[in-house]
């Protein structure tokens, strides 16, 4: 066999098992998507929060919690969440013709980022926000100007909840955005 | 000499026939792999529930994918039964084999235009997920890279020692 043969033929089986592994991957991948969300009780979301911030501020605090259990066969990487959350309430009389008027007042807005997952782990992993961490808003004006007879008075809700990861070696990445989850009222 | 005529007329329909259960073998390999195994893929998507939350895909880009989808799949399957069918060295296994190999980017860049690179599902009441498949998809095109020059070296070769191929083939040798 001539030199170029024998190197090509190398070359060949070099292909073949690069090929095969990323077609490995690929599967495992997807089985591993399958594994995981396939059952319900691999991921746990829990969202919890305690206090009042215009009664109580100091003791206010949003606790979002989540759980996975990452079945697959590759390691949960770069995972961040992202979100951004709303108070709600409705303006009484915003117009001056009786009219109420539905507020949106961004309270937080930010991105953690968590530890990889390695590949047959469950982990734990929360967020927690207090009143450090929330934006600067006119609680006053709210308290003053809200609809008491809206039930409930005020809401808590998440506009966008951005859950960002990377599998298959950081091959394949994925997003998952959760709109305008209701997270708590107040009254 | 007829007796060996006969002996050699006999080897090459018996090779012919070989060369063409081969061909329609890979045929068959790549039809699976091009076409039906993408298309379950996509289909089971469809179907896929996460968190008990029904997912979507969109309608007419589900569309879209499936129809590059079979196209680029047939014509490669295609393909590949005549690079496979044709006898080992030669020429028309050179050229078809290169022009599979081409079709496959094709097809890895289909998942491109189609929107399959970067699939986007609706959680129904609750969101969206989007799948980034690039860098698969671009790591797939470099193994392809490196099969096209392969492929292009073969054929060069073919071309330049055809004689000899020939000549090793009637004694039934290998070179």
């Amino acid at each position: 066999m001539r030199t170029s043969r024998a190197i090509r033929l190398i070359m060949r089986i070099f292909l073949l098992l690069l090929a095969s592994s990323m077609s490995l991957v690929s599967f495992l991948g997807g089985y591993s998507a399958l594994l995981i969300l396939g059952n319900e009780d691999n991921i746990d979301l829990d969202i919890d929060f305690e206090g009042d911030p215009f009664t109580d501020p100091l003791n206010f605090e949003i606790e979002i919690e989540f759980e996975i259990y990452n079945m697959g066969y590759f390691d949960l990487e770069d995972l961040n969440i992202e979100m951004k959350l709303y108070l709600v309430y409705d303006w009484k009389n915003k117009t001056g013709d009786g009219t109420n008027v539905t507020q949106y007042v961004k309270i937080y807005e930010d991105d953690k980022s968590f530890k990889t997952i390695e590949a047959g782990e469950k982990k734990k992993n929360s967020i927690t926000i207090d009143t450090e961490d929330l934006l600067k808003i006119n609680l006053t004006e709210i308290l003053i100007y809200s609809d008491k007879t809206r039930d409930p008075v005020i809401e808590f809700e998440a506009d966008e909840i951005i859950i960002k990861a990377k599998y298959s070696l950081g091959l394949i990445s994925f997003k998952v955005k959760i709109e305008d989850y209701k997270l708590g009222d107040l009254g | 000499m007829s007796f060996t005529k006969d002996k050699i007329k006999k080897k090459l329909e018996r090779a012919a026939a070989k060369n063409m259960v081969r061909g329609f073998f890979f045929a068959a390999i790549y039809l699976v792999t091009t076409l039906i195994i993408p298309y379950m893929t996509f289909s089971w998507i469809r179907s896929l529930e996460v968190e008990g939350v029904e997912i979507d895909i969109y309608q007419k880009r589900y569309k879209a994918i499936i129809y590059w989808l079979v196209a680029f799949g047939l014509i490669i399957s295609g393909t590949a039964f005549f690079a496979y069918s044709s006898p080992a060295q030669s020429i028309r296994r050179g050229v078809f084999s290169m022009i599979q190999i081409i079709l496959n980017c094709f097809y890895l860049w289909s998942y491109k235009f189609s929107g399959a690179l970067e699939v986007e599902f609706e959680l129904i009441d609750l969101g969206y997920m989007t799948m980034n498949l690039s860098q698969l998809i671009l790591l797939y095109m470099g193994i392809y890279f490196l099969s096209v020059i392969l492929k292009a070296y073969d054929l060069a070769d073919f071309i330049v020692n055809r004689k000899k191929i020939q000549a090793a083939r009637v004694k039934g040798g290998k070179k």
